[in-house]
């Protein structure tokens, strides 16, 4: 009961920090998931940076480009978009690190098959992961050079791509054949 | 020219590799044998340095493989260029657009002459049956394709040992007969795993046997060891079921593996 009860916060947490458009709200909110993270903050720290890096580099630099282009002002816009991000993927971290997903979303058969296909997906992908990183550092005899990273990278890319594709066609075969859905 | 000292390894609180100790001399053909998740891989990723021991050591040539050593640019060449592995899963060796590129990648980082490695890719595509696909892309091709393109790109090399994680696994049978012959003709160090008994015999004549515990429970002669069935067991290698003959019906120990 207890996992069911925080997957209902983390539900309103989430819907609060989507519709709320306040910076102090954001840091607020921010320095709360914070203290809630106890002994575990600086790990979710760094992998909520880690999993925003990225994509909140793009939108931010290609915003800033575009409003000084237009001459409009960027500073408030960028500051909630990356709070929001922030403390929405930190608060994500923070609930899986805490709860059972599993026994929170087993008030659900449907939502439970998709998390245990979901999850064992993720242990496929995590272990092929490791296998490619390690089968380049093992073939490695000195520093790559870029076309050779372009072509790792991309070569995965379109392999997990691919492989994706395959698993879920297969997938959604093994979930007819068992009777889940008909059409 | 490999020697492990009481290695343990631990992965996500999971103990994986136990007080391992053993010593591999040049030129010899050792099969790792252990069932799946026994650490096998795990024991291969440590020689070839991917991978470091928390407790206990792991020397090559006498030299201690740890992070550190391994930061050692020339060492580091030295060390892949020597150790070489082959990943049970192909697709994540390979990320040329081509399998001439494919192959002729280690060469090109040692710095090769073109000529030299043209020379070499030809030789090697050939010997391993791969010639006709050196302009195509590597991605398309069958899994025992893949498989001889990755060998041929670790043989190009000319290295001192191969490792090789569980070879035959996704072979047809007329594939893995032409890689037991192939093998059996390298002139070089090699450590096989495998969960297969009776392909264990066609790989090496010494066997290091790995139980559910990940410790070593058997090193020595392989045959001796398929004859010892309480170590068959151990080792989890052998099964129990209903057989049927006929009209009778019985349980015993066997194997069901070729």
């Amino acid at each position: 009961m207890k996992e069911k009860i925080l997957f209902a916060f983390y539900i309103i947490g989430v819907i609060f920090l989507t519709s709320i458009h306040n910076v102090y709200f954001f840091i607020g909110s921010i320095v709360i998931l914070f203290i809630l993270s106890g002994r575990q903050f600086s790990k979710i720290v760094k992998k909520t940076l880690k999993a925003i890096l990225i994509f909140n580099s793009f939108i931010t630099i290609s915003y800033i480009g575009y409003a000084i282009y237009k001459d409009i002002s960027w500073i408030d816009y960028i500051l909630l978009i990356n709070l929001r991000v922030f403390s929405i993927t930190f608060l994500t971290f923070l609930f899986i690190s805490k709860v059972n997903l599993f026994k929170a979303l087993s008030f659900s058969k449907t939502l439970s098959y998709i998390l245990v296909l979901s999850y064992t997906q993720i242990l496929t992908f995590k272990k092929y992961l490791e296998d490619f990183k390690f089968a380049l550092e093992s073939r490695l005899l000195n520093k790559p050079k870029l076309s050779d990273s372009y072509n790792f990278v991309s070569s995965m890319f379109f392999y997990f791509f691919n492989k994706s594709i395959n698993n879920s066609k297969e997938i959604s075969q093994g979930m007819k054949s068992r009777g889940f859905f008909n059409d | 020219m490999i020697e492990l000292k009481n290695v343990y390894f631990k992965y996500n609180n999971n103990e994986l590799l136990k007080d391992i100790t053993f010593k591999v001399k040049e030129k010899e053909k050792v099969v790792l044998l252990g069932i799946n998740g026994s650490g096998k891989s795990t024991l291969l990723k440590i020689i070839n340095g991917l991978l470091f021991p928390q407790k206990g050591k792991y020397f090559y040539k006498g030299v201690e493989i740890n992070k550190k050593q391994l930061k050692n640019k020339e060492f580091n060449r030295k060390f892949r260029k020597e150790v070489v592995f082959l990943f049970q899963n192909p697709d994540s060796m390979i990320f040329n657009p081509t399998v001439y590129d494919e192959i002729a990648f280690g060469l090109r980082q040692l710095g090769d002459k073109k000529e030299d490695i043209d020379e070499k890719v030809k030789y090697w595509a050939d010997k391993l049956g791969v010639y006709k696909y050196l302009n195509e892309p590597p991605f398309n091709l069958s899994g025992g394709e893949k498989q001889k393109v990755c060998l041929a790109a670790l043989l190009i090399l000319e290295p001192e040992v191969l490792l090789l994680d569980e070879p035959t696994a996704n072979l047809d049978p007329k594939t893995t007969g032409w890689l037991i012959d192939f093998l059996y003709e390298l002139n070089l160090t090699t450590i096989i795993t495998t969960h297969n008994l009776s392909l264990s015999l066609e790989l090496g004549d010494r066997g290091l046997v790995l139980s559910e515990d990940h410790q070593i429970i058997y090193d020595g002669n392989l045959e001796e060891f398929i004859k010892d069935i309480e170590m068959l067991k151990k080792a989890g290698l052998v099964h129990i079921h209903r057989h049927r003959h006929g009209k009778l019906e019985h349980r015993h120990y066997h194997t069901h593996d070729f």
